[in-house]
């Protein structure tokens, strides 16, 4: 081959690769998680503490566990509508169980529109009560999309708190396992616990090193450091943790919040 | 000069990217359920229905729109908190959903919806009706009493359709999903039939704007492509579209009025389910 046709072979085998490189696609998102603390106690069950953190951050998606809505105990507030509108967000209420006159459960909040929600109910044998997980599509501006679940896992066993994982894992990725996913929220799993040993098997913990979740400043002389919380992402490559911020908010929530901003980059196609 | 298959790859390389990307960008990774049967030749004709409807099985829809083309449906004087103080007042049978057109979200604002469930202790679903935009998405705002455990639907380049699933209870118990999307083409009826053509012949009722005149074209394009169906149309005297009503054919849209409460105009749609 002549050295001009080996020039010429090179330039165009540089410029697919250029191409490539420049064509894959990515995309970025912040996410929240925040156990209020059944329905949001420490504060009186009012809502607008909590929509003043999260305006302050903005978001994308807000993973919720233990919202009330409409009890007794809250005034018969419509808590995440009033945290929706205040914050200008979309609100999807994943109701767990009857609660005192109303409902109790999880909850996501998006910046965005989603095309797309799910919510399974989870009723383990022998657990005090049902738990839901919801996950939502969102089509982020450009029309890439991403799909965000909040969980709140069983905390009976460490079985339990496995077999509850095993639900919300066969039921999203039944889905589909490609989309870029995020799971979030109350694990009720210490690091290094066998259930979060499994969620290994199909998930990546993005929170790892980040530091402990539980509990809040107020309460670390009575209870233990753990990390209960967490974001976890598939697929288990392409993803990177452009910054994730512990929140400890004592007047809130026993749980620490998550602020996190991670960007998935699409294989090559 | 002969090439070598590395070279021809190297130099086809850009091509087959494009290619790739186009493929890869093609509505089908956002939740279809593909399927929907096609009328392999002659035209479908939707067999006939009992004149006299079972009242345990009606329910109705309430769909307010302009059938307009640009403006989003509150503005002007067109206010939010009249659409609640309806759905407040609204004397039973009461509707399962509560449509709105052109309820559009807005970033950092949300959409109008949210605040008329707030209003009835009600719950709010958006449903877009066009890619996500930086500030701002065309959609409709959907508010009902029943809460839905899903929301099916597509986001692609060519088409947007979501549907809000709810259980109710008829003469029997039974799942719903109302879809809603706004036609502009016949390419489009075709891309929600192939995405959702097995909720369309069992239990997914799509109320959906469509452009006046492709409303024709809509028709036979039904007629020639699919089965299993009920369809009927309605719609105003010089309006951009008109409204759609497409249901499996164990239902029947047993009549559309053209209301108006206030300033908000509506349109009243009530259906019936067969067991």
């Amino acid at each position: 081959m002549s050295m001009k046709k080996r020039v010429l072979t090179l330039a165009i085998v540089l410029l697919g690769t250029v191409l490539t490189v420049s064509a894959q696609r990515s995309v970025s998102l912040r996410v929240m998680s925040m156990n209020i603390k059944e329905g949001g106690r420490y504060c009186g069950f009012l809502s607008a503490p909590y929509a003043e953190l999260i305006a302050q951050y903005e978001p994308d998606v807000v993973c919720l566990q233990e919202v009330d809505q409409m009890t007794t105990r809250n005034g018969g507030r419509d808590w995440l509508n009033e945290v929706a509108m205040a914050t200008g967000m979309m609100p999807y209420f994943c109701h767990s169980m009857n609660y005192q006159g109303g409902g109790f459960g999880t909850a996501l909040l998006s910046r965005w529109p989603f095309y797309k929600m799910t919510k399974i109910v989870t009723d383990l044998a022998g657990a005090r009560e049902k738990r839901a997980s919801g996950w939502i599509y969102v089509q982020l501006p450009g029309g890439e999309c991403v799909r965000v679940a909040t969980t709140h896992l069983a905390l009976e066993s460490a079985q339990m708190t496995i077999q509850h994982l095993a639900d919300v894992n066969k039921n999203i990725f039944a889905e589909g396992d490609t989309i870029p996913t995020l799971l979030v929220g109350d694990f009720n799993a210490n690091e290094g616990s066998d259930p979060i040993s499994y969620a290994a098997n199909r998930w990546k913990d993005l929170g790892k090193g980040y530091g402990n979740t539980y509990p809040t400043s107020r309460q670390e002389i009575t209870y233990a450091a753990q990390r209960l919380d967490y974001v976890m992402a598939s697929p288990k490559t392409g993803w990177t943790v452009e910054s994730y911020t512990i929140l400890d908010c004592p007047d809130l929530s026993d749980h620490r919040f998550i602020v996190a901003d991670l960007t998935y980059t699409f294989p090559n196609e | 000069m002969k090439r070598t298959i590395k070279q021809l790859l190297a130099v086809q390389w850009p091509v087959l990217l494009l290619v790739a990307t186009l493929v890869g960008c093609t509505p089908d990774d956002n939740g279809g359920t593909g399927g929907g049967g096609n009328n392999n030749g002659g035209e479908y004709v939707a067999p006939e229905v009992p004149e006299t409807p079972v009242i345990t099985n009606l329910f109705r829809v309430d769909f307010f729109s302009t059938l307009g083309a640009d403006e989003p449906f509150f503005s002007g004087l067109r206010d939010a908190g009249l659409a609640s103080q309806f759905v407040g007042n609204q004397a039973s049978p009461k509707s399962i959903f509560y449509l709105f057109d052109r309820c559009d979200f807005e970033v950092g604002k949300g959409t109008a919806a949210v605040k008329i469930a707030y209003d009835n202790k009600a719950n709010a679903y958006f449903l877009p009706s066009e890619t996500t935009g930086e500030h701002y998405t065309k959609g409709t705002g959907v508010v009902s009493r029943y809460k839905s455990s899903s929301i099916v639907g597509v986001a692609g380049d060519n088409l947007h359709l979501s549907g809000v699933s709810v259980s109710i209870g008829l003469s029997k118990p039974t799942t719903i999903t109302l879809f809603n999307a706004t036609f502009d083409t016949t390419e489009q009826v075709a891309a929600a039939v192939e995405a959702f053509g097995v909720e369309l012949q069992s239990d997914g009722v799509l109320l959906a704007k469509v452009a006046t005149d492709k409303k024709g074209d809509v028709e036979e394009w039904l007629k020639k492509n699919f089965s299993g169906y009920r369809v009927e149309f309605a719609g105003s005297e010089g309006t951009a579209y008109d409204l759609m009503v497409l249901c499996p054919v164990m239902y029947v849209c047993r009549s559309i009025e053209e209301l108006k409460s206030i300033n908000l105009p509506y349109w009243k749609v009530t259906m019936e389910k067969f067991f």
